[in-house]
């Protein structure tokens, strides 16, 4: 179960100053979630070990950065496993030179009623500025950030040039802005 | 292309999406530890797109992997893991580890713990060693000593707790015996000194080897390495 947000800010302010226990009481309100986020991308259970020792060190490093005025503690240190994540699988399947994993791979992310009433306004204003990009695009941002997929990848899957997805992105990305914005 | 602030504004969104290869990213990642307007915009972008990590459901980490981050942490700051406040006082001197000794028997006793107080008090001899196991600052949880004549090993509760349906599993680690400490068995009884021979281990092992205490399911660590949370420690001579 993911701890309150006040409380995990708090333990987290005791782990910049170096609190064993407290960063013990984040990893094991946190792990669960952390792992979800990197599975998604990394796909490779031996990958994901790695890469979660590897957010959590920084995590420890890092905690005196967190900021509770600038958002959620979740958030914060899902980004830090997540941008770990995804440098693993841009080294790695551009040295594999993989294609678009197979689309029965993709995990099904339909969420159940009681899942959706958990979610927040911030993700719901987020879904709503996703809805109203053209057709297409809002699957494109979402298997670019939640599944990791590359402009390669993307290229493949949609059937366009690698330069035609990258123009889609840069619009889709700026009319994500200008909708949050209002 | 001017580097301006929508194009950072627009490199930030890339980063964050992910859609950047892996040269791009490193750079990026170089770059906004000294450009804090790129940093700004990852921060902003990062605020926008993380909503969508709300519907990634929770997946069980990997057995035992908070013991090897811990392991981590502990490499990183070049001391044999929880580097215990009361492990710094023993360096300092063994005269005062003796009168620590000596008030913790006075206490678990007075706690009415089943620990011989004469045993405990005895002195010790030179070819003895002693290592405490000590969660935050408070009282040793158990205070282990080795005989280097005989290879000996005895560890002894004083103040440890333990939860029900867990057991106390005891490891020794060593570069020469691999990255990953090896089990020394189990801690049976929670009250009383657990004997082990460590006659497969030299002595000048012994005396460098990091000692370590997990916490594990009945029966010990189902993988083989620790799971649980741990305590750690190094010998002392228990003589000056």
């Amino acid at each position: 179960m993911p701890a309150p947000e006040g409380e995990l800010g708090e333990l987290l302010a005791r782990v910049a100053q170096g609190d064993r226990a407290a960063f013990e009481a984040v990893y094991r309100a946190t792990s669960g979630k952390l792992c979800g986020v990197v599975t998604r991308i990394l796909r490779r259970r031996e990958l994901v070990d790695e890469v979660l020792q590897d957010a959590y060190v920084r995590i420890w490093e890092r905690a005196r950065d967190f900021d509770r005025a600038r958002g959620s503690a979740l958030a914060w240190m899902a980004t830090i496993a997540r941008n770990r994540a995804l440098d693993e699988v841009r080294k790695k399947r551009e040295a594999s030179l993989e294609e678009a994993p197979e689309a029965e791979e993709v995990p099904d992310t339909q969420m159940l009623a009681s899942e959706r009433a958990e979610l927040s306004d911030e993700y719901r204003r987020l879904e709503g500025c996703l809805e109203a990009l053209e057709a297409g695009r809002k699957e494109m941002v979402r298997l670019a950030y939640l599944e990791g997929w590359s402009r390669r990848q993307l290229a493949s899957r949609f059937g366009h040039p690698e330069a035609t997805i990258n123009t889609w992105l840069f619009r889709s990305l700026k009319q994500l802005k200008d909708c949050l914005s209002t | 292309m001017t580097d301006g602030r929508d194009d950072i504004d627009m490199l930030a969104a890339e980063y964050v999406l992910g859609t950047l290869d892996a040269a791009a990213r490193t750079a990026v990642a170089a770059r906004r530890e000294r450009e804090p307007l790129l940093d700004a915009a990852i921060r902003d972008w990062e605020r926008r797109l993380s909503p969508l990590d709300e519907e990634t459901r929770e997946v069980e980490p990997p057995l035992g992997l908070f013991g090897r981050i811990e392991a981590r942490l502990d490499a990183r700051e070049g001391t044999p893991i929880v580097t215990l406040q009361a492990m710094r006082r023993l360096e300092r001197g063994a005269a005062r580890w003796r009168r620590a000794a000596i008030a913790a028997a006075a206490l678990a006793a007075a706690l009415l713990i089943a620990i011989p107080v004469r045993e405990a008090m005895y002195a010790p001899k030179p070819q003895n060693f002693v290592a405490v196991f000590q969660k935050d600052d408070a009282l040793p949880s158990f205070l282990l000593t080795i005989d280097l004549a005989t290879r000996e090993l005895t560890i002894r509760p004083v103040a440890a707790e333990r939860p029900t349906g867990r057991t106390y599993q005891l490891w020794i680690a060593d570069s020469a015996l691999g990255p990953a400490p090896r089990s020394l068995g189990l801690l049976e009884a929670s009250n009383e000194p657990t004997r082990k021979s460590l006659t497969d281990f030299d002595s000048a092992l012994l005396q460098r080897a990091t000692f370590g205490i997990s916490l594990e399911p009945p029966g010990g660590s189902p993988t083989g390495r620790p799971t649980g949370p741990a305590l750690h420690g190094k010998l002392y001579p228990a003589t000056p």
